[in-house]
């Protein structure tokens, strides 16, 4: 864990970040580079499964209900 | 001067089309079945989502989902009791069994997404959330705040919290035969608070890539418990599990989206949690979509999941003060595979099909499929 933290802390700090345009951000403004997916919907329904089948607490969407989850 | 107006105009459609990505009128129906094997959970959810621009600045975000859920949850039991299998039966027993308790349930639950945005673009986030069951009922607030860094939006700051109340009601009874039933009135009302926090940060790297560095808080108090799991105690007396009343996690989140070429995108993300019940858990997440023409994408996916188990976690018999023998606070490995089609139809409708395997180490499996369609109006 700590490796894949000091990667992602060397490519913020490294000079590979470039200044982007406005006119420059049709990819990344694309369905597919939306994390988890485009569709709110099926989303939410994948984290309320992982939320009731696993011990995890947290680190998803802000706000979205709770379950009693038998 | 003409060139400097050209790049202007594209810049200004640009963003544009950026700001119609995440904010336009749809409205998103979706229908998801979730199958357990071995006759476990199963569940049948119907769903609707209604997004509303008002002007440039605010957006309402409205979703409600009924879920339909029937199968049978694994805890242990009386086997001798005349009155049949059930959770309910506490009481000393020298046939106790640990095998799936057959339930049904309903549940309702909607939430709604008031979006501010501001002169600089910042975004401020207000929802509430509410879920109800028979036996349980839940109450969210939530805010969030979205804060541009540069003025070309490539780096952002967000920070959210949230505050859930939950009331869970539990039967009165010490043998099935004469229980109350949890909707009547009569029955033992419990409730919990959770709290939520969040921090991250977003930069983009290039054209094709962005980056993000989240960590979270996540703190519970109150009944912590679920009335539907029992422990074994003295060797043959079956009892209610008992998890503490306090509980607190945090974690950091990472993920990377890259456009590997004009139609291939890879996602990826890893996050790390731990808390005081000494759970620490891994979850690595991957995606691929593949675009076909201007209409279709595929979407395939890999998550591996895996948690250590509760401090307090025991199989069969215990004599600590809090025990739990609930699976999902025991140690394991899971793994999701995962598919997807995205079509679209017109300019204004999509259709969604997916498809899912879940498995876990526990002995757990299930399929989830979900499929739905898009209307923007």
């Amino acid at each position: 864990m700590k490796y894949l933290f000091l990667v992602f802390v060397l490519v913020f700090l490294s000079g590979c970040i470039k200044e982007v345009q406005p006119w420059e951000k049709a990819t990344l403004a694309k369905d597919a580079m939306k994390e988890g997916g485009s569709n709110k919907l099926v989303s939410k329904f994948h984290e309320h499964i992982y939320y009731s089948k696993e011990a995890t607490k947290g680190g998803g969407t802000i706000g979205g209900g709770g379950c009693g989850c038998n | 001067m003409r060139m400097q107006l050209g790049k202007l105009s594209l810049a200004a459609s640009m963003v544009l089309v950026a700001m119609n990505a995440s904010a336009e009128d749809y409205i998103n129906v979706e229908f998801m079945q979730y199958d357990e094997s071995d006759s476990r959970v199963s569940v049948s959810a119907p769903s609707l989502e209604i997004n509303k621009d008002f002007g440039a600045d605010y957006t309402l975000n409205v979703d409600v989902v009924l879920d339909s859920v029937s199968g049978a949850s694994p805890t242990y039991y009386d086997a001798d009791a005349s009155s049949g299998a059930s959770a309910y039966n506490r009481r000393s027993s020298s046939n106790i069994k640990y095998d799936n308790i057959e339930f049904e349930e309903n549940r309702v639950a909607g939430s709604a997404t008031l979006t501010t945005r501001f002169e600089n673009r910042d975004e401020l986030n207000i929802g509430v959330s509410y879920s109800s069951e028979s036996d349980f009922y839940s109450y969210e607030g939530s805010a969030s705040y979205l804060h541009y860094l540069d003025s070309s939006h490539n780096q952002s700051l967000s920070f959210g919290g949230s505050y859930q109340s939950n009331e869970v009601l539990i039967k009165n009874c010490m043998d099935n035969s004469n229980c109350v039933d949890a909707s009547s009135g009569a029955s033992q009302k419990m409730t919990n608070d959770a709290y939520n926090l969040q921090l991250a940060f977003s930069q983009v790297i290039d054209e094709t890539s962005v980056a993000n560095i989240g960590l979270f808080y996540t703190a519970e108090s109150g009944y912590l418990s679920s009335p539907y799991h029992n422990i074994v105690r003295n060797g043959n007396f079956i009892e209610a599990e008992k998890k503490p009343e306090d509980r607190a996690g945090y974690g950091l989140k990472l993920s990377y989206q890259k456009a590997l070429s004009d139609t291939l995108y890879g996602q990826l993300s890893y996050k790390y949690y731990i808390d005081d019940w000494d759970i620490n858990s891994h979850t690595i997440d991957s995606h691929l979509y593949y675009e076909i023409g201007d209409s279709l994408r595929l979407g395939a996916g890999l998550r591996y999941y895996n948690q250590s188990e509760a401090e307090f976690y025991a199989e069969g018999f215990t004599t600590e003060v809090f025990a739990s023998s609930d699976f999902r606070v025991s140690s394991f490995d899971a793994f999701t595979y995962k598919a997807s089609l995205d079509y679209e139809i017109t300019k204004d409708l999509s259709y969604n099909l997916g498809a899912n395997y879940y498995d876990q180490s526990t002995g757990l499996s299930a399929t989830f499929f979900t499929t739905g369609i898009k209307y923007k109006f």
